[in-house]
């Protein structure tokens, strides 16, 4: 009961720091140089524009996800070994996965609730944010083929390193609230 | 609409349906908690859309070129990694401003710390849900993962891309 009432508690608090953290901004701007203010306006509503259907579309995936896949089924076919070729399979897969990281929180978070491991995800987050298949033509326009081969073996590579890495937290990490 | 949210719209839709056939009880049940996974998600993407589009008009690629522009080496890559983590807006962006740079004289290693530090991190707006989601200590760890992680890719550009 008392860690429920923390746990509310904490969230609050993290929901008010993020409304205080933009007010702030805000009046900062609006003393600073009040003309960014119209500018930044239009821009969040682009954004909510383009993110939001995307956004919606995946939270429905999450909670059909959060109702069908049971903790056995992430155990025995999502939870990967934590070893190099666990972590290079993961990697891989959130290479393929298109959409920002944004879109594809909170599916990752359903499977982080069934099991997924915390090295499991944070390999499939950096392979996920590195490299996308929407991404791959402008990388190559700009920056040219060699690069962007360079990027995927760097993207796999980081992928393992920071699999690895998170290792020896995971323990931590699993304590923590929202786990 | 675009392609790729249209095949998604199928997608989810046809899952739904198929869900909805299998079992009533557990399809209105997603619904319910995707219901209220929105309404808790939604507040804080909205604020922390507005604090990156405040961000975005106050860091432009000229600043960036400015700290970045004709450096190269391990302190242009430390820069350039905590520049990557405050450039806000759509990973795409950061393309022009990567050529852009390399134009402007700053080295390979510097360029791919800024192109991976935007991408890898997102902030400030996936941080927010992220630590919303997963939970604080999960953000924190893989902050600081992905910080080290950003530095060594500037690292292995600038000694084996050629």
């Amino acid at each position: 009961m008392e860690r429920t009432v923390k746990r509310g508690l904490g969230e609050i608090a993290f929901d008010m720091a993020i409304f205080i953290i933009l007010a702030v901004s805000v009046i900062y701007t609006a003393v600073a140089d009040p003309t960014k203010l119209k500018p930044s306006f239009l821009l969040t509503l682009d954004s909510v524009r383009d993110i939001m259907p995307t956004l919606l579309l995946s939270v429905f995936l999450a909670g059909l996800a959060d109702v069908w896949l049971t903790r056995e089924i992430v155990e025995r076919y999502l939870v990967f070994r934590s070893n190099a070729k666990g972590f290079i399979i993961v990697t891989l897969a959130g290479i393929a996965t298109p959409g920002t990281l944004f879109e594809v929180l909170p599916f990752i978070a359903i499977l982080r609730r069934r099991g997924l491991k915390a090295s499991s995800t944070v390999a499939f987050m950096t392979g996920q944010t590195l490299m996308g298949p929407m991404r791959t033509p402008l990388e190559i326009k700009y920056m040219g083929l060699s690069y962007y081969v360079f990027r995927v073996g760097l993207a796999v590579l980081l992928g393992v390193i920071t699999g690895f890495m998170a290792l020896p937290f995971e323990r931590w990490v699993e304590g923590g609230p929202n786990n | 609409m675009d392609l790729s949210l249209l095949a998604m719209l199928l997608l989810v839709g046809a899952l739904y349906a198929f869900s909805y056939k299998l079992e009533r009880g557990k399809t209105r049940l997603a619904l319910s908690k995707s219901i209220r996974m929105l309404i808790g998600v939604i507040p804080i993407f909205l604020a922390a859309l507005a604090f990156a589009s405040l961000l975005q008009t106050w860091v432009s690629s000229e600043i960036v070129a400015t700290y970045l522009g004709g450096r190269s080496g391990l302190w242009a890559i430390f820069i350039a990694t905590m520049l990557g983590f405050i450039i806000p807006g759509p990973r795409y962006i950061i393309y022009p401003i990567a050529t852009f740079l390399l134009s402007s004289g700053a080295g390979i290693g510097a360029v791919t710390a800024v192109i991976c530090g935007q991408q890898m991190l997102d902030m400030p707006e996936a941080a927010f849900i992220e630590i919303k989601l997963f939970g604080l200590r999960f953000s924190i760890i893989r902050t600081i993962i992905s910080v080290a992680a950003i530095f060594l890719a500037g690292l292995l550009a600038e000694l084996f891309y050629r």
